[in-house]
């Protein structure tokens, strides 16, 4: 295959994803400091590219996670079912006062020029408590796994779910897995425990164990100390800096075999210009770009990278996968909630250059 | 235990339920169907409220249904995976994107308050359901390959059509057959069908079924034993009447070995006392009495009985748990808006060995 990567042909798991589970409290356009209600939806950076692969592409997956026995956590659990993700729970005793909790995560939807607006109480987080040893690899992987994934939110927890995906990743690769980490960097959670040199430090190593890479150029720059363009982009929708970013990637981490991000221009925030690329085995590819009238932007990224490894999966060309990704990403703008509403048809039509004409 | 239940090893399933599930739509309160302006969508059925409130308990639970591959059968399917069941054996059809040949099934149920009883409309012809054929479904290999502890349906699925009619014979037959425990809900539905129809379809299951569950009226109109000294509204229940009659049942059908039933008087629409009455291989067991139990949404409430007794049962419960189990989760069902259990098993629990209401902090 000319995509460079070995993906197994068949495995019980299509992908399994390693990462922490969240509720999103989502009080619409109201700002929290005005809210009277919210809206909850369950998330999880490595959890939406499962749910999304299982729900809508209809791909076997699984999650690996921690879970607290008390009513945030059955809620989570149950919309876990319902997306069609299995399970594998890590189960944590709520005490009923201060946690282990799932953590809790505060997201605004904005509008027009006010930006959304996220925080975190990730305070005596169950998966943060989660360390190598947890989890019974050779038993999850037993009948097959073909894609394992985590991520950068995982990893910026505490110091022991870094190692913890380094252990995921190093039993997948065993297996025959493709495995793949979307950096995600997020600033404020290292800045708990690890700063930004341990961030480098921690992501450089699981990087070591990774064939396919998900991220944008301040996730390159921050996460993985990649220095950043000496040119500056003509627009946020010009490839040519990612690019060249890449090649200092893969000369550091030369068995990295495809790297793949989302390009946005924030108009609004309600108006977004969306377009994604792919460098893959040495080659590059881009997405057609389109201009997106955003729902909720959250879960977007998360909506390409499951797009993007469901046409690699699905045996596609890296150009359609890229195609596929930009379209998911773009259908997962139109739906509140994080994660995916769109079927598979939708996809490939609005992939292929579907319009939004009403279908009756 | 004198019921005995085929191993769980030798099952894939601990329990299977074949019947219709229903996108419902409800006015929020007590709205009134002909004036809202907001419908909020549930889902929900006889034979399904009882797959999906076991699957939810950790059993492992499979549900039997044909469904159209449209978003409202999408509905249905989004519901039940919630509650962990198996979907794997659900027959699905293709949309005509009309609705003339198989449909979804709707109904409009409205929430009653004080003196102003629930109404619940039906919009459910045409569905895919009830265009089951006899056949479709291949129970041999499902009961003697996959294998069930437990099966379960009832009479709201046998009335939808002719078709479903000998279905549900073909159905129960298999099961027993294959050594699962065979449950039925007789739930009679008068706007599906007359009593008379059913009696006739329901004599000809009954060979095959091990436990029957219904209320009062149910006996009356489907199997058309008499229960006496009750009045025609149901406000007031003579056990002792009711008891005579599952003993004439048990007699008439001697491999009925369980007959459990909700016993409901109404108080007010929202206001009812609640109970529950097991005959497990000769003899009658009752649970405590729910005086004045404030009710949010009657719907489900027997489904919910039928539920916590099946699982009572599947978990060797003493005959008199059983019963308790049966009664606190009909109860704790009738707590939630929408059709299905929403509650977890540590409050069944908690509310059939007395606890109180009392805020929990």
């Amino acid at each position: 295959m000319s995509n460079g990567l070995n993906i197994p042909a068949n495995g019980a798991l299509d992908l399994v994803s390693l990462g922490a589970l969240v509720h999103r409290l989502d009080p619409g356009i109201i700002p929290f400091r005005k809210a009277t209600q919210c809206q909850i939806h369950v998330s999880g950076g490595e959890f939406n590219v499962a749910a999304n692969l299982a729900d809508c592409f209809r791909m076997n997956t699984g999650i690996a996670t921690a879970m607290s026995d008390y009513p945030i956590g059955e809620l989570i659990a149950e919309r876990v079912r319902a997306m069609g993700v299995k399970p594998f729970y890590k189960h944590f005793k709520h005490n009923g006062v201060n946690g282990p909790n799932m953590a809790t995560v505060y997201s605004d939807q904005g509008h027009g020029v006010r930006p959304p607006v996220v925080f975190y109480n990730r305070s005596n987080e169950a998966a943060a408590q989660l360390k190598p040893g947890d989890f019974n690899w050779t038993e999850i992987f037993s009948g097959g796994v073909r894609w394992f994934h985590s991520g950068g939110i995982f990893a910026a927890l505490s110091e022991t779910t870094g190692e913890l995906i380094i252990d995921g990743m190093k039993a997948a690769k065993k297996s025959g897995a493709i495995v793949s980490f979307d950096l995600n960097f997020r600033e404020k959670l290292w800045n708990i425990w690890g700063g930004q040199k341990k961030a480098v430090d921690v992501i450089s190593r699981i990087v070591e164990n990774v064939d396919v890479l998900v991220g944008n150029e301040e996730d390159l720059q921050k996460g993985l100390g990649i220095a950043g363009p000496e040119v500056a982009a003509k627009s946020a929708l010009d490839p040519k800096t990612f690019f060249e970013m890449i090649e200092k990637v893969v000369k550091k981490h030369p068995h990295v075999k495809a790297v793949a991000t989302t390009l946005r221009e924030v108009h609004s925030t309600n108006r977004h210009m969306w377009g994604a690329v792919a460098w893959v085995n040495g080659k590059t590819y881009v997405s057609p770009t389109c201009e997106l009238d955003i729902h909720d932007r959250v879960g977007g990224g998360d909506g390409y990278a499951a797009g993007f490894f469901y046409g690699l999966l699905a045996g596609e060309s890296p150009e359609e996968a890229v195609k596929l990704g930009w379209a998911h990403g773009a259908l997962l703008t139109t739906f509140p909630g994080d994660t995916t509403m769109a079927t598979v048809e939708q996809v490939r039509a609005f992939a292929k250059g579907g319009s939004a004409r009403i279908q009756r | 235990m004198a019921l005995t239940i085929r191993s769980a090893s030798e099952c894939e399933f601990d329990l299977l339920a074949l019947g219709e599930c229903m996108v419902r739509l409800s006015p929020p309160g007590h709205q009134r169907i002909e004036l809202t302006p907001v419908f909020e969508a549930y889902a929900g059925g006889g034979e399904y409220n009882v797959a999906y409130a076991l699957a939810r308990y950790g059993m492992r639970t499979g549900w039997i249904s044909r469904l159209v591959d449209n978003p409202l059968g999408h509905f249905i399917r989004n519901h039940a995976k919630g509650s962990g069941m198996d979907l794997s054996e659900v027959v699905w059809v293709p949309s005509d994107g009309v609705g003339r040949k198989d449909r979804i099934g709707l109904n409009f149920t409205e929430v009653g308050i004080g003196v102003r009883s629930s109404v619940s409309m039906y919009d459910r012809g045409h569905t895919a359901i009830a265009h089951i054929k006899p056949g479709e479904v291949d129970w041999k290999r499902i009961f003697n390959v996959r294998k069930a502890r437990w099966f379960h349906t009832g009479g709201i699925f046998t009335a939808l059509s002719d078709s479903c009619a000998q279905v549900a014979l073909e159905s129960v037959k298999a099961a027993h057959a294959a050594g699962a425990i065979v449950s039925y809900d007789l739930n009679f539905r008068s706007k599906l069908w007359s009593s008379k129809q059913a009696i006739e379809v329901t004599k000809a299951l009954i060979p095959h079924i091990d436990i029957l569950i219904g209320n009062e009226e149910d006996f009356q109109k489907v199997l058309g034993f008499k229960v006496e000294g009750t009045d025609e509204h149901l406000k007031e229940l003579p056990v002792d009447g009711y008891k005579k009659m599952v003993l004439q049942v048990v007699k008439a059908y001697p491999n009925i070995r369980a007959v459990g039933t909700t016993l409901r008087e109404v108080v007010s629409g929202l206001v009812n006392n609640w109970s529950a009455i097991v005959y497990l291989e000769g003899t009658f067991y009752q649970s405590r009495r729910y005086e004045n139990l404030e009710i949010e949404d009657r719907v489900g409430g027997g489904d919910g009985f039928c539920s916590g007794f099946i699982y009572g049962l599947t978990h060797g419960l003493s005959p008199k748990e059983c019963v308790e189990m049966g009664a606190a989760h009909g109860a704790l069902a009738q707590s939630t808006r929408g059709d299905t259990s929403m509650v977890t098993m540590d409050e069944v629990n908690h509310v059939m060995n007395g606890g109180t209401a009392r805020i929990k902090r």
